[in-house]
């Protein structure tokens, strides 16, 4: 503990399980940190440890805490960018960003808790991605530390950049296998001034299927829309922002398109949709991966499962990304997964584990034995680079890294 | 002058991988590809082979890993920052007989293509479907989809609509070893697991592979679109109401600003009836109808607060093109007005416009050299044209000095060196002023993960001493790998 | 890698003007608008390469080899380039500077030349053709084509031969009628003079006189200066320089003698060559400025019909065409919206727009001759995006065009469309024909071919 203690100081330092928690406040002492752990500890950095349970688990030597790498660093709000510190909590910074109506246009989970170097290595997109395209799509600058202890400026702080390698991509949704994010700089967009959201429910799902394409392909200002499945019935959740005059005649379009199924104002959440499947006692929960037009079948297969005394409440996001909580046995619950990344392996989808609940512990969360990623020689090649001795987060992501 | 020849050995193995009409030797003709659209910078490949197939590109890469050949991929050869010039003694692999358009998923709103096919040819290949492709290089009638990869190229309307990164979602790439690798997805799911490589591939210059097919995102055309020329007296009353569009909320398709002098030059090259004044901004918005236009509207008056003396409003799909035609032709028109001149593509924070305008200004006039400027005021991305003469002795030098002193200029006011051109061989030298040493070792690292024979389009992105001399921010610090005798420094 | 360095002796080589070349800026539009380079894909066989090779050669870094030589050759000289180039790059001049330069300091294998020689034996001139005309529409009657074509007697012939063959066109019986000077009922407008051509002339006599019959129906009195000869184009494009010049003073004083306003041409190769007789005679004191003068008179039919609106009543043609943009016209003399805008005013008529619309069709003067494989791939894509149209007929507005299109239509089975001059549909609405009619003589045409 002590060697911690001379690097970030008492009030830094912690034991939890046995396990020392350091909290650097700057990144030097990160630096520091790292080149002390060369020895051959481990190292897992958390945030908020809201995603901690995603992909294997890793028995690190120490955590090295973000916390105190907080704060909104910087707010160019006439050039629409801000840097922030990893360690800063999503809904934080986006309360600061508010003061000039402006945020990082991503709706990621448990935003009160989860930080943005949580987010950034976990690549958790929510339902804005349709709009406003992913995360790697918004970051546009990053330092991290990398296992030797250098500390690497990537990206820069103007929107649009392609000098050198983007770096801040790579790192994002590496699970903190590459290095530590200290720091993160975003291209913001405008809060929406006038919203309104809508629901559409039907018992079957085919009309709904359809009217979720012909949104998606009818130009309209959709902020947001995820299909998903009720008790019994099936629902479209729909928000649209765009000014006064064009919020009034996409209503009028969506009930047109809506033909008979009826549409209702929204009288829920809909950003808290995807985040109360985790809250669902017990439940395990998948992120599916697929092509668009595969999305409402899924579902559709999901709600079937009920037949079988098996509840499975799925979300998915017209972009390609199902979310669904499962409540079965656990002999029921490895078979379901076998038969989904089965059935989504010829079509290039995925199956990952976010939670495991009932699961079976044998169930891989990435599908390693079946399926590797195509590249993962060159991820390895890329890994050992960044971390020829393996010290950062070793085996948590897909294939081992 | 001297140049060099292949072994015949060589020469032989890579007429049996790409038969005798793929492979190009003779002096006349490999010299025709020793330059892309910068010519500033040349050099006489060794050879230059022309392939049609992945397999092709995989058998002469992989003669050339054998060899420790340098290769370098290239496209159309429109590249504004000589990414696609020739190392020496090297082979260009020219992938424009890759052209074909593989497949259309409209349902999903995809397309699958070789990199040898135009970025103006996918849009026309959906067009009629109601779909286009959105990142829109001012050359996309000529470059291709594996030059746009490589270089992570822009446009205009990637304010709205994002670069080609976010619009590839996977693509069949031949790394340095001549292995075939899909990074992302082949079949265009998002997110699938493991590391982000197409996010690092794309824009990487092709200095980690060549990218012989891609799936694309197409994206549906919007309902209605509008396109307004504003005309201002000053430049820093265009970019106050670009500000002010920005601060309002909207966030248009596009905004493109011009000077006079590029206006002077659009103008004979394509006659777009552009009022001739200091400052043209070109705002297109699109999206519902009910929503353009109530934001053109507010365009308009905030351009009439700035002191517009003259707005006006396309009127069709015809006036609308020849506004556009005007503008991608701007860099290609300045030979109508110099004989020679060199565009550079810096970065800035929009709010830093009128300073880094009047500073321009200033150096234009210390040096005596013509600035024109074309830009995408929207997102702070310059390109400012150095016009110069090249028989006149020393101008050329003071030219390139001038440009890059411009850069610098970006990068000391927070900005970037190249928002879409790529760094190149051009800019290499200027990558130490925007990072420090350690984040070009970083870089480094993955140019080491992917080809650490240092094959694929050597000696560009990065400074070398070669090059570029001595560093400027503080002591080298050589990559492990370099300092073991592994990789050289380049 | 073993390598060596070579040292590059300079030889022959071409010599062009700096501020010519300088022009170009490398910025690569010109590539996909070239038909070489959409073909092959290398940038040896682009404009910007060639111009590259052109630049190397006068700055004394390549010589003027066969390879040059080659390249130079394969361009079919459309101008397409020209059209696409934004920073005003005069290739025109540059290709034909360099033509005229590698003519004479290298020289070509034997057959290439003696083919050469025939080509330029007969094509321009008009009499010649004509007396090539009767053995030929005997060849095409008598049912020997239609044999020699079906047991495929013609691959034993050489495959330059094999694509004369295939583009001639049918061939009138009497291709010696000479046209008569036609007036209009009520003469409103200028006199104008008329070009007959080479080709138009002895093959494509129903054009002339489709020509002057809308002339004069629109008002124009029109005459016909005999003895014309060739304008020279041919010469032009492959750098016969000093033949070039003679065909085009003979032009110039012909015309001169007939006392016109204006000369009008409805071939778009012709045109745009007799446009440039100012620049071809630039160096001759005594001719340049009688040569500038005779070019500001030469104007396409599509141009002189376009600058007045047609009052004479127009019937209803109902019909959907493509139109071709022959190279010559669209973007040699940036003639593109006129002709559009004349079958635009015949009702009924429903016009088509073809993909890769200023793409040449493999034409090109005598090029489909001297590069048939070439030629054939360029105009079976045209084909291709013509049956895209679905269309029921294709017009264009240049003779070396619409023989090179119906070859093509010939190879790919697709015979029973017809080609038309655009003149032709004007006629054929003025006149009041039926779509019927109109089809009736391409029909006649076709059943002999089979």
């Amino acid at each position: 503990m002590q060697q911690w203690i001379e690097i970030v100081g008492a009030e830094g330092v912690r034991a939890e399980d046995r396990v020392a928690v350091v909290a650097p406040s700057n990144d030097e002492q990160v630096a520091a940190v790292l080149q002390r752990c060369s020895q051959g500890l481990s190292v897992t950095a958390t945030g908020g440890g809201t995603k901690l349970g995603w992909g294997n688990a890793v028995d690190a030597n120490i955590r090295l805490n973000t916390s105190r790498l907080s704060g909104v660093r910087e707010h160019s709000w006439q050039d629409l960018t801000a840097t922030v510190g990893a360690g800063t909590t999503w809904a934080a910074m986006q309360s600061e960003l508010a003061m000039h109506g402006q945020r990082v246009a991503l709706d990621p989970l448990f935003a009160e808790r989860a930080t943005v170097g949580g987010v950034l290595s976990t690549n958790d997109c929510g339902l804005l991605r349709m709009r406003y395209g992913s995360l790697r799509d918004l970051v546009i600058g990053m330092t991290i530390v990398l296992a030797d202890g250098t500390i690497a400026r990537a990206g820069g702080k103007v929107v649009k950049n392609v000098a050198g390698y983007d770096l801040p991509k790579l790192i994002t949704g590496s699970f903190g296998t590459l290095g530590i994010i200290t720091e993160a700089t975003f291209r913001l967009h405008p809060l929406q001034k006038n919203t309104s959201r809508f629901r559409v429910r039907s018992e079957d799902v085919v009309p709904l299927a359809e009217l979720m394409h012909a949104l998606v392909t009818s130009g309209m200002s959709l902020e947001a829309m995820q299909f998903r499945n009720e008790a019994d019935a099936f629902a479209l959740d729909v928000e649209f922002a765009a000014v006064p005059e064009a919020l009034a005649e996409h209503q009028q379009r969506l009930r047109a398109l809506a033909g008979s199924l009826p549409v209702q104002a929204c009288d829920h959440d809909m950003y808290a949709v995807r985040e109360s499947l985790f809250a669902i006692e017990g439940a395990t929960v998948l992120k599916l991966t697929t092509l668009s037009t595969k999305l409402a079948a899924l579902v559709a297969g999901f709600a079937q499962l009920a037949a079988s005394g098996i509840t499975a409440s799925a979300v998915a996001d017209p972009a390609g990304v199902v979310m669904v909580a499962l409540i079965a046995p656990a002999a029921g619950l490895a078979t379901i997964v076998e038969d989904l990344r089965a059935r989504l392996l010829g079509i290039g989808g995925s199956v990952v584990v976010l939670q495991r609940g009932a699961l079976p512990i044998e169930v891989d969360p990435w599908n390693d034995a079946v399926q590797l990623p195509p590249a993962l020689d060159v991820m390895r090649a890329i890994k050992h680079e960044f971390d020829p001795t393996r010290l950062l987060n070793p085996g948590r992501f897909v294939g081992g890294l | 002058m001297a140049y060099i020849v292949m072994d015949a050995t060589i020469l032989a193995q890579l007429k049996s991988a790409v038969g005798e009409h793929g492979l190009v030797v003779d002096r006349n003709q490999v010299q025709t590809y020793e330059c892309d659209g910068l010519t500033n910078f040349r050099t006489t490949p060794a050879a230059v082979v022309l392939p049609r197939t992945t397999a092709e590109v995989q058998a002469v890469v992989r003669i050339c890993a054998e060899h420790a050949i340098p290769f370098v991929a290239r496209g159309a050869g429109t590249g504004l920052s000589g990414g696609a010039l020739p190392a020496e003694g090297c082979i260009v692999i020219g992938l424009a007989r890759m052209n074909c358009v593989l497949s259309v998923d409209l349902e999903n709103a995809r397309i699958t293509v070789e990199p040898g096919v135009t970025n103006t040819q996918v849009t026309e290949r959906v067009k009629a479907a109601g779909y286009f492709y959105a990142p829109d290089p001012s050359s996309q009638t000529v470059c291709t989809i594996g030059g746009n990869i490589a270089e992570n190229a822009g446009g205009a309307h990637c304010l709205k609509y994002g670069f080609t990164v976010t619009h590839v979602l996977g693509c069949e790439v031949v790394l340095p070893n001549g292995e075939v690798r899909w990074f992302g997805s082949e079949h265009g799911v998002v997110d699938p697991p493991g590391y982000d490589l197409p996010g690092v591939f794309i824009g990487s210059e092709g200095t980690l592979g060549i990218a012989t097919k891609a799936v694309l995102r197409i994206v549906r055309r919007p309902e209605t679109v509008q396109t307004l020329l504003a005309a201002f007296h000053t430049a820093t009353d265009a970019a106050q109401t670009v500000s002010d569009i920005i601060a309002a909320g909207m966030l248009p398709a596009a905004i493109e600003m011009m000077d006079r002098l590029s206006i002077t030059a659009a103008e004979a090259a394509v006659h777009a009836r552009y009022p001739m004044c200091e400052a043209l901004l070109l705002v297109e918005l699109d999206g519902p109808r009910a929503e353009v236009d109530a934001q053109i509207r507010e365009v308009r008056e905030l351009c009439s607060m700035n002191n517009a003396w003259e707005q006006r409003l396309a009127q069709t799909e015809a006036e609308r093109s020849l506004v556009w035609k005007g503008r991608k032709a701007a860099f290609a028109a300045m030979g109508r007005l110099a004989s020679h001149y060199i565009v550079q593509d810096g970065v800035i924070p929009r709010t830093a416009l009128p300073m880094v305008l009047a500073k321009m200004q200033t150096m234009s006039e210390e040096t005596g050299l013509r600035i024109a400027n074309v830009f995408h005021a929207g997102d702070g991305n310059l390109h400012p044209m150095v016009l110069y003469d090249a028989s006149v002795p020393g101008e050329e030098d003071r030219a390139l000095i001038l440009s890059y002193d411009i850069l610098r200029l970006c990068v000391d006011v927070g900005g970037s060196i190249t928002g879409e051109h790529g760094v190149g061989r051009e800019k290499q030298c200027v990558m130490s002023y925007m990072f420090h040493e350690p984040d070009l070792a970083t870089m480094l690292r993955v140019r080491h993960a992917f080809d650490p024979q240092n094959l694929s389009n050597p000696e560009k992105v990065f400074p070398t001493p070669r090059l570029c001399g001595e560093r400027r921010h503080g002591a080298y610090v050589p990559h492990p790998a370099e300092a073991a005798g592994i990789a050289e420094v380049f | 890698m073993a390598e060596m360095l070579v040292k590059i002796e300079p030889q022959a080589s071409v010599s062009l003007p700096m501020p010519l070349l300088d022009k170009c800026v490398h910025c690569g539009f010109c590539l996909p608008a070239c038909p070489t380079y959409v073909l092959w894909g290398d940038e040896m066989d682009s404009p910007r390469g060639r111009i590259w090779m052109m630049r190397k050669s006068t700055i004394g870094e390549a010589a003027a080899d066969a390879n040059l030589q080659k390249h130079i050759d394969n361009c079919l000289g459309c101008m397409s380039c020209m059209t696409a180039c934004p920073s005003g790059v005069e290739y025109n001049k540059l290709i034909e500077e360099t033509r005229a330069q590698i003519e004479e300091s290298t020289s070509r294998p034997l057959p290439e030349r003696l083919f050469r020689w025939m080509l330029f034996a007969t094509f321009p001139h008009p009499q010649r053709l004509k007396l090539l005309g009767v053995p030929i529409a005997l060849y095409q009657r008598s049912g020997l084509q239609a044999l020699a074509r079906r047991i495929g007697l013609l691959k034993l012939l050489p495959k330059r031969l094999q694509a004369m063959e295939a583009l001639m066109p049918t061939v009138p019986l009497n291709p010696f009628r000479t046209l008569m000077k036609v007036s209009s009922v009520k003469t409103t407008r200028a006199r104008v003079g008329m070009l007959t051509g080479c080709v138009q002339d002895a093959y494509f006599g129903h054009v002339n006189a489709a020509t002057m019959r809308v002339l004069a129906a629109v008002g124009y009195e029109v005459v016909v200066p005999k003895s014309q000869g060739c304008c020279g184009a041919l010469m032009v494009h492959s750098g016969l320089e000093h033949e070039a010049k003679a065909y085009a003073k003979r032009m110039i004083a012909k015309f001169e003698e007939a006392g016109v306003d204006t000369v009008v041409i409805n071939a778009a190769g012709c045109g745009s060559t007799m446009k440039e007789y100012g620049y071809l005679l630039r160096d001759d004191a005594a001719w340049a400025a009688r040569a500038a003068a005779f070019s500001a008179r030469c104007k396409d039919v599509s141009e002189v019909l376009a600058e007045l609106p047609i009052e004479a009543a127009l019937a209803p043609l109902p019909l959907r065409v493509a139109y071709h943009d022959a190279c010559h016209l669209s973007h040699a003399q940036r003639i593109h919206a006129e002709p559009r805008a004349l079958l635009a005013q015949i009702p009924s008529l429903d016009v088509a727009e073809m993909a890769e619309a200023s793409l040449c069709c493999g034409s090109a003067g005598v090029y489909n001759l001297l590069h048939p494989e070439t030629a054939e791939e360029l105009g079976d894509r045209k084909v291709q995006h013509l049956l895209d149209t679905h269309a029921q007929a294709l017009v264009s507005a240049n003779p070396g065009c619409l023989l090179q299109l119906q070859a093509s239509l010939r190879r790919n089975g697709h015979a029973e469309l017809p080609t038309f001059h655009m003149v032709e549909l004007l006629d054929a609405s003025l006149r009041g024909l039926s779509v019927e009619s109109l089809l009736k003589r391409h029909n006649q045409g076709c059943r002999r071919d089979r």
